[in-house]
């Protein structure tokens, strides 16, 4: 019996037909057919060990991870409409979108707090991946591209810090980069040194000896594009190898 | 003395020999076993309608491999639970973006350092090891060997206890190893943020201005005694730890000189802290010249 009633109407069209083209799953065979027929839900193999799903084996830290990075993109790119990343402009682009842009104010909490949340949620999955073990032949690699993400996500967070260019913003990012200073033989000030302080690690990080309108672009390009490109491309092969290495829970 | 080894601890399971070539060759057949999958010799039927659908076969089902136990499919039992999990965090996140406004300070001023200045709360803990060591070590090496050895985890640890499921009491060493490293890491975070005022000084939160002035640790060891004491500790360290380990089966010679290594650093890096809060040892060695110290 088809039912009715406008919704249904457009359901049965041939526009969301060819859209949608396994509809709401009725039987075990479509709830299989809509997994594998759909790129995104892909990411899952059609069945499950009902074991594997349980909340505690996961406490779902590497999707909360991927929930968020997504949450960071959106949020992002709308921040982008809004901030021009010189000196002169930053700050009173951040002032002017917190109290000008419709919903600027909000936009900029839910950005600052999903980087920080970020690096909490990627730290604890680390964790939890580690106390389960999860990390056994043939998933080491998986775990080292883990580790890569990691530090790609604090150098996400890190590179975004500067961007507001207040205080706060300034001696962070001064303080976090002059370590890269007294590296030895790179770092003017370090051990062994061999370069000079226009020529040193931290220099080719800022651009220049102090942080300024060069180090605030390179943090700028590095947070809104290289780092951005680059991540989704490990998170790939990661996501990759846990669906062919079983999921949560296969052993070998 | 009570050996790793003999205690029936979680590195000995690979006394029977050579479990490593085991899981590669049980690996090997999985995915041979992926490519027969395709084949006819499977059994297909309107019971499990879903091996047409090009499924890969759980691992479980494999022979002589335990089982995972009954599988459900993904929708609506996983999807369903994915939702959800999106739906509370996102929720949690409009709440707190709705109660709490991100922190804008003054604008930026080269010529006016706060005091103090501090890093972002997650490499806080590297600004507070800055107490202890010079900032070649504190902000470069220990970083650098903290990613490195986190890395090298799985090489390490040839244990095959606990995949998937958490396993705390079967392999002590790894998790002790493990939560000792990541708690010290969050409690360096938590003195550097709340317990430091200007000056890097010690304050109570509760309190205004330092408690204590701060102080810079004078007590080095000449270098007559600092260079044999340290070479003492990494060699010959080294050397028993490597005898000490060497039950350990399942670890090749460079795995084994890699954890022996680390777990110098970082038992060194423990000790360094503990001599600087009990006698305020500076350096274990100094050259001026070079700028090494440490």
């Amino acid at each position: 019996m088809r039912s009715k009633g406008p919704l249904a109407w457009i359901r049965r069209t041939r526009f969301w037909t060819s859209v949608f083209r396994t509809g709401i799953p009725k039987d075990a065979r479509e709830q299989h057919a809509v997994v594998l027929s759909n790129v995104f839900l892909h990411l899952h193999p059609t069945r499950v060990p009902q074991a594997s799903i349980r909340f505690i084996r996961t406490f779902c830290l590497g999707g909360i991870s991927l929930l968020l990075f997504c949450v960071l993109l959106v949020t992002g790119v709308l921040l982008m409409i809004y901030y021009r990343p010189t000196p002169g402009l930053a700050y009173t682009d951040i002032q002017e979108l917190e109290a000008v842009v419709p919903f600027g104010q909000l936009l900029r909490n839910l950005h600052r707090w999903s980087g920080h949340a970020m690096v909490l949620a990627v730290i604890a999955h680390m964790a939890r991946v580690f106390y389960a073990g999860a990390y056994r032949p043939p998933r080491e690699f998986n775990w080292v591209i883990g580790v890569f993400l990691l530090v790609l996500t604090l150098f996400l967070s890190f590179t975004g810090y500067l961007l507001p260019w207040d205080q706060l913003a300034y001696w962070a990012v001064t303080v976090g980069t002059n370590m890269a200073a007294s590296a030895p033989f790179i770092g003017h000030l370090g051990p062994f040194s061999v370069v000079d302080a226009g020529g040193d690690a931290r220099a080719i990080l800022l651009g220049g000896e102090v942080v300024g309108a060069d180090a605030l672009i390179r943090f700028y390009v590095l947070h809104c594009v290289v780092i951005p490109v680059v991540m989704p491309l490990l998170m790939a092969i990661h996501f990759y190898r846990v669906r062919k290495d079983g999921g949560v829970l296969a052993r070998y | 003395m009570n050996r790793v080894g003999d205690s029936g601890s979680e590195f000995d399971r690979h006394a029977d020999g050579g479990r490593s070539d085991d899981v590669s060759r049980r690996v090997g057949d999985r995915l041979r076993g992926m490519d027969r999958s395709a084949g006819a010799d499977r059994p297909s039927g309107p019971s499990r309608p879903w091996r047409e659908l090009g499924e890969v076969q759980p691992v479980g089902s494999m022979p002589d491999l335990p089982s995972l136990g009954p599988t459900v499919p993904v929708w609506p039992n996983l999807l369903f639970r994915e939702l959800l999990a999106v739906l509370a965090c996102l929720l949690v996140l409009l709440v707190v973006s709705l109660l709490f406004n991100a922190p804008l300070e003054a604008p930026a001023d080269p010529a006016t350092t706060p005091n103090p200045a501090k890093a972002p709360w997650y490499f806080v803990g590297l600004q507070e090891l800055l107490v202890y060591f010079d900032p070649w070590i504190a902000g470069v090496a220990i970083p650098l060997v903290i990613v490195f050895g986190l890395a090298a985890i799985p090489y390490l640890d040839p244990s095959r206890k606990g995949e998937g499921v958490y396993t705390f009491r079967e392999r002590p060493v790894a998790v002790g190893i493990f939560t000792f490293g990541l708690v010290g890491w969050f409690v360096l975070i938590l003195v550097g943020l709340v317990f430091r005022g200007p000056g890097w000084a010690w304050v109570w939160p509760w309190t205004h201005g330092p408690v204590h002035p701060a102080t810079e640790a004078s007590g080095s060891l000449p270098n007559v005694v600092g260079v044999p004491l340290l070479l003492a500790y990494f060699v010959g360290g080294g050397y028993l730890l490597l005898r000490w380990i060497r039950e350990w089966v399942g670890l090749g010679a460079l795995a084994r000189v890699t954890f022996v290594f680390l777990a110098l650093a970082f038992a060194g890096v423990v000790l360094k802290i503990v001599l600087h809060l009990a006698f305020g040892l500076r350096y274990f060695v100094s050259f001026p010249g070079s700028g090494f110290s440490v």
